[in-house]
């Protein structure tokens, strides 16, 4: 798998479970269950040394895209983007099988990952 | 739906050998590579060390539920595991370990069973009845039919 995309993925989550727990209500529910989150500020520096470790050409997109969409990477299964949910032509299908190369959608732009 | 809807027999997994945090990790995530073909084993270990990171998932009582949602996963995820001996987990009352559950969920999931499910779990564990009997079950299947009394 492309190092840069394992990065990228890598961050994605971060950022989701950050997300996720900014609602009031989700970490309700988390505490509730007897679960602790309170260390945010150790996660959000592993998200800065995850970030450092990705070209700044590729967080510039990731930013960009995080900041239009809320999400910048979305999962590609078969041929359709499940961001945008269009079908890509094969060739580029083939091209993000195995996320050997980092691929955006045609579509709407998002960065792709290939999910069996 | 039950937990055994979630937690399949095949994704359980008794008398672990692994002595510490990340032994059990791995053996948490080779459950689920074997039980729901999961890939980029790598990805998923660094969303639960994350995890980890904002609080312990080592909930007490011997219990812990890494969890987390990852671009990885495709569906939810879930295995189960004894271990033969406590692990170190720094759990919130840090006592050791040996009761194991793993959740991985996609980002978006339409079903949205996700929290019901981490909710059901560390509401089961809660009782100690029922610590108990995953302390005692001998085999996978004894454990499986006792997720399927357990309502999700």
């Amino acid at each position: 798998m492309n190092k840069e995309l394992q990065l990228l993925v890598t961050l994605h989550d971060i950022d989701l479970m950050i997300k996720e727990l900014s609602d009031a209500d989700t970490a309700k529910k988390v505490k509730k269950m007897g679960f602790k989150v309170s260390r945010l500020e150790e996660l959000q520096t592993s998200r800065e040394e995850v970030r450092a470790q990705i070209s700044q050409r590729l967080l510039r997109l990731y930013d960009r895209l995080e900041a239009r969409y809320g999400r910048a990477i979305v999962p590609i299964n078969g041929s359709t983007c499940y961001g945008c949910y269009i079908k890509m032509p094969t060739s580029l299908a083939s091209l993000v099988a195995e996320n050997k190369e980092i691929r955006t959608c045609e579509n709407c732009g998002r960065i792709l990952y290939w999910v069996d | 739906m039950t937990l055994g809807d979630f937690i399949k027999q095949d994704a359980i997994r008794l008398d672990l050998e692994a002595e510490d945090k990340d032994g059990v990790l791995d053996e948490l995530l080779d459950i689920l590579e074997k039980s729901f073909s999961l890939t980029n084993l790598s990805l998923v270990k660094n969303m639960i060390k994350s995890r980890e990171e904002l609080g312990s998932t080592g909930i007490g009582k011997g219990v812990a539920i890494p969890h987390g949602r990852s671009l990885v996963a495709n569906r939810i995820m879930a295995g189960f595991a004894r271990t033969k001996n406590p692990v170190e987990y720094n759990s919130i009352d840090d006592k050791p370990v040996n009761l194991f559950f793993v959740v991985i969920a996609p980002p978006l999931e339409s079903s949205n069973h996700y929290l019901p499910l981490l909710g059901t779990i560390a509401k089961a564990v809660a009782r100690v009845e029922n610590r108990t009997k995953l302390e005692e079950f001998k085999t996978p299947e004894e454990v499986w039919e006792y997720f399927n009394s357990v309502q999700v």
